[in-house]
């Protein structure tokens, strides 16, 4: 058992109060490692809400810097860290916010040579990045690894996610098979999003992550949860774990990872 | 015997005449009034304010008497009593002012026409009630009548339905509408047939009275032939695991929460085994016919008016059986005189016996009447009451006796209701569309006038403005009695003086029935609007004027004294008497943090002044005296307490400063001023139920016990979370079992106040279990143990 200081006993109190969380969640918190991939629109508040809560280990994943068209939904990141690594940036917040956090900042854009690295040891991944091409990476990395992820997309002012855990719940190919073709979908730079779609988003993720850490609650596997802000429109589509799947159905073909088409880590200039 | 009747025991005629020769021997003075006491409660016999004169309780299973016997009862009143009848809530009727010569006259009487007053009160098998409507009503789902009879004819047929815990009472509804109130019952049955067979859902350990509880589903189904068992078997639990050391936590309500659903369960299922095992049996139940019978000696009237169709739209409802008619007679508190009801019932005696119900709405319903005969009923009901020239509402409004008659009433409950019906007749609120409204008054924060299930319901208790005390009411609302759903009690939501009470029940009304057909429910208006129209209309009314421009303020509703609590409750629990000391305590108790972060001289003076008035003034009322000025304040202190070695001799000079009013002398005394009002609050702490101190033992402390534990617990670990706020010290209780493990025991400390009502309520949402509780000076130790 934890011994919880006076300070972290009021810290957390209204963890605690919670008849669902009470002291045992909390110290499955503080013992908890969770690896958020992308400190942008997601990864900020995620980054934040969980640094909050007082998540053990904390590692954040960009190869970013700060960029000025960023603050308007990346909250982790002020006006005077423009320029600046977003995981530096990133760290300073959290550390600030909750020196009890251990943070493994990594510098780096994931792909197909390091992510296996990166994501071993985490208890839990926040898909966080930007592009389908990482985010079938992640998909697959942690179905290889069996690490449990949260998937999440956002677009002007939709959003969708998804809990996957590996070999019990449908994953991100069991839904869609691959990327779509190359500028079939607009990316958020080229069709913009309202900065609080990432705010929502990113919290849910969160709210996964503490779920899966505390154990309780039903997980938002098997269903894909999509939002339309416009309309306040909130939706559960029910899915199933494919036989077929190309990386964990009953003969997978995905046996080594690969970088797809546009290839993460050629991103960097873009 | 009748089907329509339950069956008197055997037994019945040995207990008489055990009463009888007790209360011979009472007359001798061989044995003492509370002796005589444990013996006639329970025969439905209760001492009234008035020394030596009695009231006498009669058992009306199902609300059920024939004209026969209702005449008897009314001849029996007109011999012995006041003359006067009164029906009950829970469907009986009692004679009142019988003195104590002629009460066993009275019970074997009664005895002689089936009807008992055994279980009338006390800690037993109460009466035995049903839905008024029950066999007649278009829209049940069978009669619940003959179960409720036959029942009652099993349980008052065994001697342990008598020596409960405390009271034990049932009802029966015949649907979902529950207007018999089962899902807010000890135990309720509402009807219902599942695969063709009848049979009930079952509520239990529901309840009104401190802390009223709306009752826990306990089955979805069982056939009608297992309510004896049922019945029994948690009557069997009531008895042995019941508390019976605190009449205030004894209820089964108290048990269910001691023991958790689980374990109540569980007890309940283990005597329901036994009771099968040794046999025990259904008792037969016969069918009510509802029949109608056409008299030959009554020739039908006939009545064109436009005042008889009103009357028959407000009072007067089809049945299921074609051609019949009940009829509702209202009456004010459930009076009607004897005279009337022997009359009432001369009328009725050719119509046959199953004529007549008592309504838990302290009404008379009549029933398998023929259309013809309406035009004849509508004559003699105008003859007998009053108030059937009026809307429903009027007569459906429930009040308890209130402080005219209750001992432990505080507000005249039935002058308010009596100026609130006046102030309606005259009224151009149209109630005859709140015919279904439910208003009720209880004199006191127990619920004899059942506002825990009104639409609108007050509670009487007592304001302070200067010296002087004043009638005040709270007001709760939004009852939900739907156990489809979940029955809801009303909550609280203001407070009202009793002489705008009138007013203000006019203007809601009014408000509401403007909006009603934009609602569904009374509470779907209270949600949206009504809420804020009240505390609206409470704004208004809330500041009164002071004693000196405005006495009316000061005298409640039918009294001509100016309302006071003096010498009123000893003996009994009186809620208002300890409102009034607990707003001394918390005064008390602000003035002292004032001072203690406040130095400023001025200030302080006055505030030590008021401290020591506090003090001094705070336990009067146990005394009986309600002092009239501050002087007389530190006059009776100084006689009924210093001088009586209640409180130490020391205290003397602050009380003479505080007396000759010079606040800066009691500057130098400060310590004084603070001691004094701690030995106050210490006096009042060794304050037993019946108002006696116990000065030199003030830190004996007051065990709740758990019905079921062992002398001494075992404590695992000791924590002191006194000076934690709330909700802080519920996260240290939680984070210190988290290092126990179940089953072990954890006692903590807590302040009084928040901490204590806040904290173990919590800690059994979580599921451990508070096995003791106890109050010590100012704070509390709780014994908690860890769950799984």
């Amino acid at each position: 058992m934890i011994n919880f200081t006076e300070e972290q006993l009021e810290r957390y109190s209204r963890h605690i109060l919670l008849k669902d969380v009470g002291v045992e969640g909390q110290e499955r918190f503080m013992s908890g490692k969770v690896l958020i991939i992308g400190a942008g629109g997601l990864g900020a508040p995620a980054a934040l809400y969980l640094a909050a809560a007082g998540v053990g280990t904390l590692g954040i994943v960009d190869g970013d810097k700060v960029e000025l068209s960023n603050l308007q939904r990346q909250i982790i990141h002020f006006t005077e860290d423009v320029s600046i690594a977003k995981v530096v940036s990133a760290t300073q917040k959290i550390q600030a916010l909750n020196p009890d956090v251990k943070v493994n900042a990594i510098q780096e854009h994931v792909c197909a040579s390091n992510i296996r690295d990166i994501i071993r040891g985490y208890d839990f991944i926040i898909d966080g990045t930007d592009n389908f091409a990482a985010k079938f990476l992640i998909n697959d990395a942690c179905v290889m690894e069996k690490i449990p992820f949260s998937h999440g997309g956002i677009l002007r002012f939709t959003g969708q996610t998804m809990t996957i855990l590996p070999d019990q719940s449908a994953c991100y190919r069991c839904i869609f098979s691959a990327p779509p073709p190359r500028n079939a979908v607009p990316t958020c730079s080229q069709a913009g999003v309202l900065g609080v779609i990432a705010g929502m988003l990113g919290t849910i993720q969160a709210a996964e992550a503490l779920k899966f850490l505390a154990k309780v609650g039903t997980l938002l596997t098997n269903s894909l949860l999509t939002f339309d802000a416009l309309e306040m429109d909130f939706r559960k589509l029910v899915l199933r774990k494919q036989a077929n799947c190309r990386v964990c159905g009953e003969h997978p073909i995905i046996l080594e990872l690969i970088d797809e088409e546009q290839p993460v880590c050629d991103l960097k200039n873009s | 015997m009748l089907s329509l009747l339950y069956e008197i025991p055997a037994s019945l005629e040995n207990e008489i005449n055990n009463l009888e020769s007790l209360i011979s021997v009472y007359r001798r003075n061989a044995i003492s009034e509370p002796e005589l006491k444990a013996h006639r409660v329970p025969f439905g016999i209760y001492e009234q304010r008035k020394k030596g004169t009695f009231m006498v309780r009669i058992r009306c299973a199902a609300g059920i008497i024939t004209p026969s016997q209702l005449k008897h009862v009314a001849e029996l009143s007109l011999q012995f009593a006041s003359g006067i009848l009164h029906i009950t809530t829970r469907q009986e009727i009692q004679i009142h002012d019988v003195v104590i010569e002629n009460l066993i006259s009275i019970i074997r009487e009664l005895a002689k026409v089936g009807l008992s007053t055994r279980g009338g009160g006390g800690n037993t098998v109460r009466n035995i009630t049903a839905s008024w409507d029950s066999g007649v009503a278009t829209d049940e789902v069978f009669d619940v009548a003959p179960y409720a009879v036959a029942l009652t004819s099993a349980m008052i047929n065994r001697s342990d339905s008598w020596l409960l815990p405390r009271k034990y009472k049932i009802a029966f509804s015949n649907s979902e509408k529950d207007t018999a109130f089962a899902s807010v019952s000890d135990l309720g049955f509402i009807a219902k047939i599942k695969d063709g067979v009848p049979g009930f859902r079952v509520f239990v350990a529901g309840g009104m009275g401190r802390h009223s509880q709306p009752g826990h589903l306990l089955h979805e189904f069982v056939p009608a032939s297992e309510i004896f068992i049922i019945a029994e078997a948690m009557k069997q639990v009531f008895s042995k695991y019941g508390n019976r050391k605190n009449k205030h936590t004894a209820r089964l309500r108290f048990l269910w929460k001691s023991l958790g659903r689980e374990q109540f369960i569980a007890l309940y299922e283990k005597e329901k085994e036994r009771l099968l095992k040794n046999g025990v049996r259904c008792p037969e139940i016969r069918a009510i016919a509802n029949e109608l019978t056409f008299p030959v000696s009554i020739k039908p009237e006939t009545e064109v008016s436009d005042d008889f169709d009103i009357w028959k739209k407000r009072y007067v409802r089809s049945q299921k059986q074609p051609g019949a008619h009940m009829i509702i007679l209202p009456f004010i508190f459930g009076h009607l005189t004897a005279e009337k009801a022997r009359e009432l019932a001369d009328f009725l005696l050719p119509f046959g016996d199953n004529t007549i119900r008592f309504t838990h709405n302290q009404n008379l319903a009549l029933r398998n009447i023929p259309t013809e005969y309406l035009p004849n009923v509508y004559h003699v009901v105008q003859g007998i009451t009053d108030l059937a020239k009026y809307p429903a509402l009027l007569g459906s409004a429930v009040a308890c006796a209130g402080a005219s008659t209750c001992q432990l009433g505080i507000c005249r409950s039935r002058g308010a209701l009596e100026a609130i019906i006046d102030r309606l007749k005259v009224s151009s609120v149209n109630l005859d569309i709140l015919n279904d409204f439910r208003l009720h008054i209880s004199g006191c924060s127990n619920t004899c006038g059942q506002h825990m299930i009104a639409d609108i319901g007050f509670f009487g208790k007592v304001g302070r403005k200067d010296q002087h005390s004043y009638p005040l009411y709270s007001i709760v609302a939004g009852a939900v009695i739907d156990p489809k759903s979940q029955s809801r009690l009303a909550e609280h939501i203001d407070s009202i003086n009793a002489h705008d009470l009138p007013v203000f029940v006019e203007n809601l009304l009014h408000h509401y029935s403007e909006r009603k057909s934009q609602y569904s429910t009374f509470v779907a208006y209270l949600h949206s609007e009504g809420l804020e129209v009240i505390h609206r209309l409470c704004d208004r009314f809330r500041e009164i004027p002071s004693f000196d421009i405005d006495r009316s303020y000061y005298r409640d509703w039918g009294d001509t004294e100016p309302f006071s609590l003096a010498g009123k409750g000893t003996g009994e629990c009186s809620a208002g008497l300890f409102d009034l000391i607990e707003l001394d305590l918390m005064r008390l108790r602000q003035l002292q943090t004032a001072l203690l972060e406040n130095s400023f001289e001025a200030s302080a003076a006055r505030m030590l002044y008021e401290l020591a008035l506090v003090s001094a003034r705070m336990l009067l009322i146990t005394r009986g005296v309600e002092a009239t000025s501050d002087s007389d304040v530190f006059d009776q202190f100084t006689k009924l307490f210093i001088d009586a070695g209640l409180i130490d001799d020391r205290f003397r000079l602050v009380i003479e400063k505080g007396r000759s009013g010079k606040a800066e002398e009691l500057i130098s005394l400060r310590n004084d001023v603070f001691a004094l009002s701690n030995a106050v609050e210490k006096l009042y702490q060794s304050m037993d139920n019946s108002l006696q101190f116990k000065p030199h033992e003030w830190d004996t402390t007051a065990h709740s016990h758990h019905a079921i534990q062992e002398e001494q617990t075992h404590v695992d670990l000791f924590k002191d979370f006194r000076g934690v706020a709330c909700p802080m010290n519920f996260v240290k209780t939680k984070m210190t079992l988290a290092g126990l493990k179940p089953g072990q025991v954890l006692e903590i400390m807590l302040d009084d106040g928040d901490p204590i009502d806040n904290v173990p309520r919590s800690l059994i949402e979580e599921g451990h279990q508070i096995i003791e509780q106890s109050r010590r000076n100012n704070y509390w130790t709780v014994k908690i143990r860890k769950g799984h």
